[in-house]
């Protein structure tokens, strides 16, 4: 039996972004993307990771 | 100082190695010693050299890290003329800074210091700004270190561990093991309680690997260090920090003049810092925090062998602190880092609507070009822009389940390199298709066109349309009635549908489960992209046996509310879409999940009313973990661990554990409650979620998960 507690349903509904303004290059997109396409999680920019600078 | 000769070498090296791998940009970082001391004039010939050798191949992204002592205006103006982003290194408030910043004879550097950065701060240089580093020494006090850096407002702040090895181990004032974690928790939570003010890259970097994420410092985690560094006299040698090792060990023997930056790529000492978890450890292989800690700095894992020699496949001498400090960010942060649809299904749908929307937006962008596509697409615009029965009806058809298979389908054909090949009409017909059930089901008046093949057409989650002789094909135009659709196909109008079929007609039927309060789900027997399971689809479904799958599929319901009543309640919310799958039930009859949108699930028509229950329950579980993992990241480096499972013969990844064992705490409840428990499954579970409770792989809402696992398997057992 489930006897995790009933999870909370969240009311408030983000807005879509309109399908024809969806920006697929953008870093939200890239991540959601990349779970489901994998060639789309291949290449990407790293951030600079050098200990000693920022 | 670094000569012209070595800056036109080392520019010309980096454009060739950005040329050679395509590279969309490169960091170039001016550092030291104190690289202010090379003076404006050589500073300039810097700037202007590797802006020269990469232009037109590759963005070049220039910083300069220094103490701030000379920094001055005429610095700052040939900074900003060069777009050159500036860190400096500042220990905290003035009596952590003077602890180990001094001059020679003993002033303090620390208001030299301030003055530097209050001049960074000012314009027209405050876009250069880039942050301030700060070295630990736990004899500071961690708040005022904090709050001292957060008052200078920098965008971005860093912590490092001093260097230390085995060899030279860290201070450790009162002896603790874990001074360091202490001391950056404490600067962690202080950092929480303000609210976040200001970026910290280690406590960032450990959010987003608990979360599944990249690391973002090669202090902590497993990102490959792609790093060289040119010393002023041309040699390349490793990060700066393996000095402090031993005496050579940065060496790489290489230098600009004579070597390109893929022969310095390929030295074994910088591979070694690429090989990810291959490259700790083998302690650290076994810990369930490596993915964020990494083994930590490459350098701080350096101990010298009995025989003479030395190296770094040992876990870091900050081990103990890495792991506390890895536990402790987790264990303040797990329930604000769990993923929202994870606990809330409502998150679920909305993330996996915005899924295929993003999806289907993607393939947009793939199809540039093609006339029949961009015209439906604007269709699809102008249905989403028609009020709320629009919306409504974009979401109906965008959320049928083989919408998102089609979509999947279709990305697949474009990236396998063959667009504009029969893939691509396909794409553009069923977009039309999609678009014109929009416009019916929504009953808005717009003009919705279909072209036709084969004498008829798939109207995604309305049904199928005959509208000549098979091998025909046309085009036809689709509007909304008072009662129905008419189509008209040349000069002729057909009225058809809603639900009622005629010889042109074929529509999608459903079922309404039993109970209060239940939504009808669609028996979906029709759409082309149904075959997304793991085997085929049934043809059109007679009426009659249409009839006595309803039936099956009632009793198979109430059996399953009535033995695990939590368990069936969760497995109808979102059900949207059952199609009957050809053949009989499998070993274990249970159901399945393909390929598609969260709400399908594929179940063998011909199971009995036992099987069937199963089914549902079963391919609910795998439905509701696939559409989890395709909105959220329950584990990361997936393969990279092999775990034993109760279940397999062979060793499996930590995705097959996971799955394996949510199903089975489901089967398991359902066999109890109808006295059919299988010997020995619960034992089986808790293996298996024992193991899964030290797996490094999993995020924080993979452990939620498995701990809900847990908890439901206790019920179970209860």
């Amino acid at each position: 039996m489930n006897t995790s507690a009933t999870p909370a349903t969240s009311t408030v509904k983000t807005p879509l972004v309109p399908l024809d303004r969806i920006d697929v290059h953008s870093a939200s997109a890239a991540r959601t993307l990349g779970r489901v396409l994998p060639s789309e999680n291949g290449r990407h920019v790293q951030a600079p990771i050098f200990n000693s600078a920022l | 100082m670094i000569s012209p000769e070595v800056i036109s070498h080392t520019a010309s090296r980096l454009a060739e190695h950005a040329r050679d791998h395509a590279l969309p940009s490169v960091t170039v970082i001016l550092h030291g010693g104190e690289p202010l001391l090379a003076g404006t004039a050589r500073l300039r010939l810097v700037c202007e050299e590797f802006t020269r050798a990469l232009a037109g191949t590759a963005g070049l992204d220039l910083r300069i890290h220094t103490n701030g002592l000379q920094l001055s205006r005429r610095y700052l103006d040939l900074f900003a003329e060069f777009g050159v982003r500036v860190g400096i290194s500042l220990d905290g408030d003035r009596a952590a800074n003077d602890r180990h910043r001094r001059f020679a004879d003993g002033r303090t550097s620390h208001p030299l210091v301030l003055a530097a950065v209050a001049l960074l701060r000012s314009e027209p240089y405050r876009h250069l700004y880039q942050g301030l580093l700060c070295t630990v020494d736990v004899a500071n006090d961690p708040i005022a270190v904090l709050d001292a850096l957060v008052e200078l407002e920098p965008p971005r702040v860093d912590f490092l561990l001093p260097h230390a090895t085995w060899e030279t181990p860290p201070v450790r004032p009162d002896g603790a093991p874990d001074a360091y974690a202490r001391w950056l928790l404490r600067v962690f939570d202080h950092w929480e309680r303000l609210g976040r003010p200001v970026s910290v890259r280690l406590f960032e970097s450990l959010l987003s690997t608990l979360r599944g994420g990249p690391s973002l410092t090669e202090s902590l985690g497993l990102a490959p260090t792609d790093l060289v560094v040119v010393e002023t006299d041309g040699t390349l040698e490793q990060v700066d920090s393996l000095k402090s090792a031993y005496e050579g060990a940065a060496a790489t023997g290489f230098d600009v003049f004579a070597h390109s930056f893929d022969e310095v790529a390929a030295h074994p000492g910088v591979r070694a810092r690429q090989l990810g978890l291959d490259g700790v450890s083998a302690t650290c292989r076994r810990c369930p925090v490596v993915r964020s800690c990494g083994g930590g700095l490459y350098t701080h894992r350096y101990r010298a062998d009995p025989d003479g020699g030395g190296g770094f496949g040992h876990p870091s001498v900050y081990c103990t602190d890495l792991r506390e400090l890895v536990d402790g960010v987790e264990g303040r942060t797990a329930s604000r880092q769990t993923a929202p649809e994870l606990t809330d299904p409502a998150e679920l749908a909305r993330s996996q609507e915005q899924l295929t929307r993003v999806l289907l937006a993607r393939l947009n962008a793939d199809r540039t070009g093609d006339p029949e596509w961009a015209r439906s697409w604007e269709l699809l615009a102008c249905v989403e822009r028609a009020g709320e029965a629009g919306a409504d009806a974009l979401g109906a058809v965008l959320g049928h389940p083989f919408t998102r298979t089609w979509v999947l389908e279709a990305l697949d054909a474009g990236r396998d390199g063959h667009p504009g090949t029969p893939g691509a009409p396909d794409a553009a017909r069923r977009l039309a298709a999609l678009a014109a059930a929009a416009v019916l089901r929504g009953g808005l008046d717009l003009p919705a066109e279909v072209p036709y093949r084969d004498g008829e057409v798939y109207l995604p989650t309305l049904g199928l349309l005959r509208l000549g002789a098979p091998g025909t094909r046309g085009r036809a135009a689709l509007r909304a009635t008072g009662t129905g659709y008419a189509v008209r196909d040349g000069r002729a109008e057909h009225r058809f549908g809603p639900a009622a079929g005629d010889a042109r007609w074929l529509p999608v039927r459903s079922w309404s489960p039993p109970g209060p309060d239940t939504a009808p789900v669609a028996l979906e027997d029709l759409d082309p992209h149904r075959n997304c399971f793991a085997r085929p689809p049934r043809l059109r479904l007679g009426a009659g046996e249409a009839e006595e799958w309803r039936a099956r599929l009632g009793a198979a319901w109430t059996l399953l509310h009535s033995a695990v009543p939590e368990f069936a309640r969760a497995a109808a919310a979102g059900l949207t879409t059952l199609t009957p799958l050809a053949g009989g039930p499998r070993a274990h009859g249970w159901g399945e999940a393909g390929r598609h949108g969260p709400g399908a699930l594929g179940v063998p028509y011909g199971a009995g009313v036992r099987e069937t229950a199963l089914a549902l329950l079963t391919g609910r579980r795998r439905a509701r973990l696939r559409a989890l993992t395709e909105v959220a990241d329950l584990y990361a480096l997936d393969g990279q661990w092999q775990h034993p499972s109760p279940w397999r013969e062979r060793p499996v990844p930590v995705s097959r554990l996971l799955a394996d064992v949510h199903e089975r705490v489901a089967v398991e409840a359902y066999r109890r409650a109808t006295a059919a428990p299988e010997p020995g499954a619960s034992d089986r579970i808790q293996r298996a979620l024992d193991r899964l409770a030290g797996a490094a792989e999993l995020t924080s809402t993979g452990k939620r998960l498995v701990a809900e696992l847990r908890w439901e398997s206790k019920a179970v057992d209860a």
